[in-house]
């Protein structure tokens, strides 16, 4: 099929999908909860605030522009011990901070669910071994051994990632590894079989949409944990580095002088709450609205 | 479970020495070293011979409390006494931070399941919300700038022993888990208030207290004493930080120490150690899940 | 005619949803006797189990709400009873035991410890009855009574160790160790096999001869009612559409849905070949049809039917129906 063929299939079956979701109860479920919206709301703040950095911060990241000031006076959040605005590193932090966020939840998505749809779909030693391996990494406290990585390979971002994924992987692929096992035993899978399609092609047209549901409320409350697990790494000196506005790394640098700068600390420490706070609120209200348990009951037992 | 993942780790932390990136020995040695000191090295750290044999040697050596000796941090000194003097030190942040924390968290938890729907368990949730949203490192500079350097009250800036500089780091760490933990009890207490059980409870008569402090509260006491041994391992993983910050002698500061100083042995050492503390954590979970269940602990029906 | 010692009149039980308010109980009354058991009969939905949770008040509010109505027990209206009277009730005069055995015994608890709790609270704290001392003893009675095997060593066993009939035995030892006046039992062998099942009905009827408790006993197992009741009430949509004898009520039914249940029921030897079903479907609870609510299923509906709700009009010893088959005066004004 040509290009512009798979592209307007895949738009189609978003749509559709998008559709059937926006009739869905998790849906009405969801409107109504105000953990959602306020959720959303601090989200698109620190998504805008991502966007449109070069335009919100009056200055550079790197801009000596005074002496070491408290706010407010001339600096909205005052200057820090290298004479650098505090609010424009803040803005600015706010890149940073997502992408290495965005770019971990990639990562540990790409592993985990082809992990989990391997293992789901062929059974067997794979599946045993793949689960594992989950069970492993998952009663793991991932700092610990991204530490030790870092210890060994050494700083920066690709070391970053790659330390914080060796255990972050494990909830997407148990996850996609439970739904996969229940797709598998659905008619079309089985009608799908039967004309002979590709397995690749199984996997990927019938079984991956029918694990997105779940997958994206995962993602949706993975976030706010790769935000802290990557500014504790940085803050630890582990992460990025240097002149890296990102706000864990504000953090690590603030650590000589917070005690007399206490805005070096307060400001992008708030930052990092509001976004783990956004994402948090409005994975929890995902992941209630989709929990057919709290749903209110209709009576004892209908009887 | 546990044999798996010590597996697994052993071998991961073992073999971080043989592929990272640049020569340990070179780099432990320090720059202005000779070729000699070096090669010493590198035949201490057993990095000459073949990594397969040595890593049943290491092995050998682990459960000998052998991980060899420090380089950078205190030269000649054997790492394991290194760890033993810092160990009982996490453990006893660790543990009062548990205490503090379920001593918060639990009663929340069940306050904000009795009361469900109404605003007291919106306020209840919502300051869960934010202990589980804020970042430990942040809090912790917060609580040195409040009551270190506001209020004055000096322990709180930390680098001491004793009781007084313990409070600080086991209350934050504390705080930050009571959020999880009321979470984690909120929704035992409501799977359990739903089942018929308590119904059959409630058409006995019982009063009320005794349905939810008896019936209803044994039960999920169940999966909360599991979640809750179930999260130890994450509690070390914080007290790392809040170590670093409160300047807390414990392993998780010798960790660090030991990755800023390179000392590769170390870390080796510090984070199978960890290893170690999870394996505990998960049997105590899966002892206190058989121990508490009367399915378990008395076996299936005649 | 002893006087029932529950009588239910106009009780309403609507559920709050936000689907629309649900009507499960929508004007009942219901009249139990002393020592007799009486048998609720409808499909699932028809608000059976709704009426026993209303009578002993455990209608989880929010959403459901008992809106209106009267529960008289013993001469006392029991909705207008405080939470604390209700409370000692429960267990005590009036017990409910429920479907599944298997979920509604605490599994972290023994069995013995289960059965002497509605003991020590009733018969010994507030009824001042029994010494604490002699529960124990009181306790391996009641298992002994309901024809537990081996009933010293079970007392200390958890429920899990116990076989879903004997389960189920527990359960009503529990629920009549303090000697209610009334025993609501609802579906109580629906959850067992059948050989189980004829163990438990034997020993309810064997209880009641002995302990002269009434009994409602809730089902939609018509072979059920056929053993065990005295008299029985049909329940559709929320509503008592018939009541009567049993013997009446199998020789001769009144109401359409009566009948149809009856035919439902296959019968060993008859020739037919096809099972017969009720065409349509239960209505809805939340909006449901106007007039009589089984018009839309009725194979003898007429004009009126569809217009105006019936009343329950008496029409024999004790028979009573809510159908304008046999309210001929109703029918002619519309």
């Amino acid at each position: 099929m040509s290009v512009i063929g798979k592209v307007k299939r895949v738009g189609s079956s978003i749509s559709g999908y998008l559709r059937r979701l926006g009739r869905s109860p998790t849906w009405t479920y969801l409107k109504r909860d105000r953990r959602a919206w306020v959720g959303i709301a601090l989200i698109i703040i620190i998504v805008g605030m991502a966007l449109f950095a070069s335009f919100i911060a009056p200055h550079g990241i790197n801009d000596s522009v005074g002496p070491t000031l408290a706010p407010p006076g001339q600096f909205l959040f005052g200057t820090d011990q290298q004479g650098r605005d505090v609010f424009s590193r803040v803005i600015y932090g706010s890149r940073d901070s997502l992408q290495v966020a965005l770019l971990l939840l990639l990562v540990e998505t790409s592993v985990g669910i082809t992990l989990g749809l391997v293992a789901g779909f062929y059974g067997g030693w794979v599946d045993e071994l793949v689960m594992r391996a989950v069970d492993v990494m998952l009663s793991f406290p991932g700092l610990v051994l991204a530490a030790a990585f870092v210890g060994f390979f050494g700083p920066g971002l690709r070391n970053l990632i790659i330390a914080l994924s060796l255990t972050g992987w494990a909830p997407f692929a148990r996850i996609t590894r439970a739904q996969t096992l229940m797709a598998k035993e659905e008619v079309y899978v089985e009608s799908a079989r039967a004309i002979g399609e590709k397995d690749r092609t199984i996997i990927f047209r019938y079984i991956l949409p029918n694990s997105a549901s779940p997958l994206i409320v995962m993602a949706t409350m993975t976030i706010p944990a790769a935000i802290l697990l990557t500014a504790s790494m940085s803050f630890l000196g582990l992460g990025v580095q240097p002149p890296s506005p990102a706000w864990g790394m504000m953090l690590f640098e603030a650590m000589p002088v917070f005690r007399a700068a206490w805005w070096t600390a307060v400001f992008p420490g708030i930052a990092i709450m509001v976004s783990v706070l956004g994402f948090n609120f409005l994975g929890d209200a995902l992941r209630d609205a989709m929990d057919p348990r709290l749903r209110v009951r209709s009576g004892g037992g209908g009887g | 479970m546990i044999i798996p993942l010590f597996l697994v780790a052993s071998v991961l932390l073992f073999s971080l020495l043989w592929i990272m990136p640049g020569d340990p020995a070179q780099i432990m040695a320090g720059s202005r070293a000779s070729q000699e000191q070096v090669a010493k090295i590198r035949h201490a750290i057993k990095l000459d011979r073949p990594p397969y044999v040595v890593y049943f040697e290491w092995l050998g050596g682990v459960f000998h409390g052998d991980f060899g000796q420090s380089w950078t941090i205190q030269p000649g000194a054997s790492v394991s006494s290194l760890i033993l003097d810092r160990l009982p030190l996490t453990l006893e942040l660790g543990i009062t931070a548990l205490l503090l924390a379920i001593a918060i968290g639990v009663p929340l938890g069940i306050i904000a399941a009795l009361r469900r729907g109404t605003k007291v368990d919106y306020a209840c949730m919502g300051v869960a919300l934010f202990g589980v949203s804020i970042p430990s490192f942040w809090l912790a500079m917060m609580a040195v700038l409040i009551f270190g350097v506001w209020i004055g009250w000096t322990p709180a800036l930390g680098g001491g022993l004793g009781p007084q500089y313990l409070i600080l780091p086991a209350v934050v760490l504390g705080a930050l888990m009571s959020g999880s933990i009321s979470r984690l009890t909120r929704s035992s207490m409501l799977d359990v208030l739903n089942q018929d059980y308590i119904r059959t409870a409630r058409a006995k008569g019982l009063r009320e207290r005794s349905v939810i402090y008896k019936h209803a509260l044994k039960n999920a006491f169940i999966p909360i004493s599991t979640m809750l041994f179930m999260r130890l391992p994450f509690l070390f993983g914080g007290s790392i930080i809040i170590e670093t910050i409160f300047q807390w002698p414990g392993m998780g500061n010798l960790m660090i120490s030991a990755i800023k100083r390179q000392d590769f042995l170390v870390i080796q050492a510090t984070a199978l150690m960890f290893v170690v503390l999870v394996m505990i954590a998960n049997l105590l979970a899966d002892v206190s899940y058989a121990y508490l269940n009367p399915r378990i602990r008395y076996g299936e029906r005649k | 005619m002893p006087e029932p010692i529950l009588k239910i009149r106009g009780l309403k039980t609507y559920f709050f949803l936000d689907e629309g308010m649900v009507k499960a109980v929508d004007g009942v009354d219901l009249d139990i006797r002393k020592g007799e058991i009486l048998g609720l009969v409808g499909e699932t939905g028809s608000g059976k189990s709704v009426t026993a949770l209303s009578i002993i008040r455990l209608i989880q509010s929010p959403p459901g709400k008992i809106v209106e109505g009267k529960v008289i027990f013993e001469g006392e209206d029991l909705l207008k009873k405080s939470r604390e009277e209700m409370r000692k009730i429960r267990g005590a005069k009036i017990s409910m035991i429920f479907q599944d055995p298997h979920t509604s015994l605490d599994p972290v608890f023994t069995i013995g410890s289960q059965i002497a709790e509605p003991i020590e609270l009733h018969q010994v704290e507030e009824q001042h009855l029994m010494r604490a001392e002699d529960v124990p003893k009181k306790v391996v009675e009641m298992l002994k009574l309901v024809r537990t095997p081996d009933a010293e060593h079970r007392v200390g066993e958890y429920p899990h160790q116990f076989s879903g009939g004997m389960k189920q035995r527990a359960m009503i030892a529990m629920m009549i160790s303090c000697n209610p006046s009334l025993l609501i039992a609802d579906e109580p062998t629906t959850a067992l096999d059948v050989t189980i099942q004829a163990q438990i009905l034997d020993l309810m009827r064997d209880l009641r001869r002995k302990l002269n408790t009434s009994v409602l006993l809730i089902t939609h197992n018509l072979g059920v009612v056929a053993e065990m009741c005295d008299r029985v009430a049909v329940m559709y949509a929320g509503n008592i559409v018939e009541q009567a004898e049993i013997k009446t009520l199998f020789k001769s039914p009144k109401h359409p849905y009566t009948k149809a249940l009856l035919a439902a029921v296959p019968k060993v030897g008859s020739k037919k070949r096809k099972l017969e079903t009720i065409p349509g479907m239960v209505p809805s609870l939340i909006t449901p049809p106007p007039g009589c609510k089984f018009h839309p299923r009725c194979p003898y509906v007429m004009d009126i039917c569809k217009k105006k709700f019936p009343q329950m009009i008496e029409i024999g010893k004790g028979n009573s129906v809510r159908c304008y088959l046999y309210n001929k005066g109703a029918r002619g004004a519309a």
